[in-house]
């Protein structure tokens, strides 16, 4: 969405593509947590302090150029959220800023109460129904990027409510689809956000870079069962109040002493262990605990949260709550340079969409951040390339009338999910890898049929389940030939990180595989 | 438990029994329906159960909700998709804003 309204102000006549409804699914709508930027609201701070934490987090893989870009060019994003009424918390007349784990000092802003995402979401929403030059169209999906002589024209899309073939003609095209996370049973994703934007990118002739590094967030929600809010929300709970870890014996082993410090990829291993060695909650998790807090408190800091809390039976006074690693963000995606232009003339891409700007493991609070940055700078980018470029025409493919897949694409789809936590999640070793590699190219191994007239759920399940397993394939593969530890990427079989392996790997389609480029 | 699912298609409703636990709810058992007994049922989600996206409106024993924050129960329920939009398939509706359509 920032990606349209900047390339709108950079003159540019924009359409903008979702394959559901605008702004409501994709991962900034379900953040509930904080935004980072080096505003120094709160404290003294510069974009160089939040540069050298997003390096230092990233486990030396960081892509300098992008990271910089993050971080420099975020405080004016954030204001320009602000100026847009967006909402971040105030106190003392300033904008709120708190202290979350990986950063050296107070540097993360967030809307009260856990409505970060949402809010971010409604403002740019309601900026883009503002400006003319941008169109916006739901139910569109997008299949197929279209590429003429080497350079990327538009794109060929379905509209899912009645089947019809659509084409896309454009100057410029931005893929800004987010994640992967959605190929991992245990996940805080959209449902859109099963690799679209890899797989189309991918088979246009692009290349992705760091498909390894899957970040699971290591406190997501458990047990007991909890409706209404992202399992993610615990973390804004631990940056307020502290909060304690707790294994089956109710000790703490993180060495966090009721604070929260601890940097992701740590927390998520460290719980793993705790379960493995028989120490885990009664799920298979930890215990986390506020039970040290009153009433009062967990009222100041979260109101309204506190009620949807006991709607669900949790009083946090009373209790604690089991919480495990859940697949959260990828840093991995499309290689872009600071231009946010891929290696496919003409196409750009935004966002979670992009790799290389957090490394092996992303600094909390940069998400939506990035997602501001990257989406207005490929979106001026696009503008000005546009500017310059001829409208190409655009034929609708004639649909190859292929025969559909005797099976139901949506058991296959939670069978993907399950291989992929177990052999390429958090922790993972050759054995498994090869299992999942062997499996999830079977599960591909089908050309996509065209769909029935009308909505047609099977057929768009056939859809995912092919991007799905096409974009886990990225990730198996890059994971099997890393043999090392390093941030999100745990090979049970290598532990140890080696500076040999301080390099990327970028993945190109071969001859109908996926091949790693060196 | 066994929640049945009397779930309005076209002109007509079907029946399902769906398995579940304390505290899952009727989008969980629309999947557990699409996953296990028939893909063709036609819903629509995002953010499947944190009440972020607002997709999932249908209308459950005649009174308009989230599926994804409505809780299965022991027994029957009649799930039918909104009155007062355009229907698209089974419980999916046209719920988009009219500049937003294609």
């Amino acid at each position: 969405m920032n990606a349209a309204l900047a390339a709108a102000s950079a003159g540019g006549r924009v359409l903008l593509v979702d394959r559901s409804l605008i702004g409501r699914g994709g991962a900034t709508v379900m953040a509930q947590m904080t935004v980072a930027a080096a505003l120094g609201e709160e404290e003294p701070d510069h974009w160089q302090n939040h540069l050298a934490d997003t390096l230092k987090a990233g486990r030396g893989l960081c892509d300098a150029a992008l990271s910089q870009l993050l971080c420099e060019e975020g405080p004016e994003c954030i204001r320009e959220m602000d100026t847009r009424g967006v909402g971040w918390a105030r106190k003392n007349g300033h904008i709120s800023q708190v202290h979350a784990p990986g950063h050296d000092r107070r540097r993360c802003v967030y809307v009260d109460f856990l409505n970060t995402g949402p809010a971010v979401s409604k403002t740019l929403r309601a900026e883009l129904q503002r400006v003319p030059e941008i169109r916006r169209t739901g139910d569109l999906l997008v299949t197929e990027l279209a590429v003429h002589d080497g350079i990327c024209i538009g794109a060929h899309a379905v509209h899912t409510a009645t089947g019809e073939a659509v084409a896309i003609a454009a100057k410029a095209t931005i893929v800004t689809t987010g994640g992967l996370t959605r190929l991992y049973a245990r996940n805080s994703a959209s449902a859109n956000m099963g690799g679209d934007g890899y797989a189309l990118a991918l088979r246009a002739g692009a290349e992705l870079v760091d498909m390894e590094f899957v970040q699971f967030f290591p406190i997501g929600h458990l047990a007991p069962r909890l409706v209404g809010m992202d399992p993610i929300m615990w973390d804004p709970f631990r940056y307020k109040l502290g909060g304690r870890l707790l294994n089956a014996e109710k000790k703490e082993f993180l060495g966090e002493e009721g604070r929260y410090t601890a940097a992701r990829d740590h927390a998520t291993y460290a719980i793993l262990n705790e379960v493995a060695a028989g120490r885990g909650s009664p799920h298979g998790g930890a215990w986390l605990s506020f039970q040290h807090c009153s009433e009062a408190q967990l009222r100041a800091a979260f109101g309204p949260v506190i009620d949807r809390l006991a709607k669900n039976g949790i009083d946090l006074t009373t209790q604690a709550v089991e919480v495990a690693p859940i697949a959260h963000y990828h840093m991995g995606g499309i290689t872009v340079d600071a231009d946010m232009r891929t290696r496919v003339p003409h196409l750009f891409a935004a966002g979670e969409a992009v790799g290389g700007a957090n490394g092996a493991n992303r600094l909390s609070g940069n998400a939506i951040t990035e997602a501001l940055v990257f989406g207005r700078r490929a979106g001026r980018r696009a503008a000005a390339l546009a500017a310059k470029a001829p409208m190409p025409s655009i034929a609708p493919v004639t649909a190859r009338a292929g025969r559909r897949p005797s099976m139901n694409p949506a058991a296959e789809i939670v069978q993907l999910q399950a291989l992929m936590n177990e052999h390429a999640g958090p922790l993972r070793n050759r054995t498994g890898l090869e299992r999942a590699l062997g499996e999830i190219t079977r599960l591909r191994s089908f050309d996509l049929p065209v769909p029935a007239k009308g909505l047609d759920p099977v057929w768009l399940d056939l859809h995912d389940l092919r991007n799905m397993a096409h974009v886990g394939e990225c990730v198996i593969r890059a994971a099997l030939e890393r043999t090392e530890s390093r941030g999100a990427h745990q090979r049970e079989d290598f532990p140890e990180t080696s500076e040999a392996w301080q390099r990327h790997q970028v993945l190109r389609l071969g001859e109908d595989k996926v091949e790693i480029a060196r | 438990m066994l929640a049945k699912l009397k779930i309005r298609r076209g002109d007509g409703y079907e029946r399902f029994e769906v398995p579940f636990e304390a505290g899952q709810t009727v989008l969980d058992g629309l999947r557990w329906i699409r996953v296990h007994r028939d893909p063709t049922l036609a819903i629509r989600f995002s953010c499947i159960n944190a009440n972020a996206c607002k997709e999932c409106m249908i209308q459950v024993e005649g009174k308009t909700v989230y599926a994804c924050t409505t809780r299965l129960v022991e027994g029957e329920m009649t799930l039918e998709p909104l009155p007062n939009k355009t229907l698209i398939k089974d419980l999916v509706t046209e719920i988009a804003p009219p500049d937003e359509r294609y």
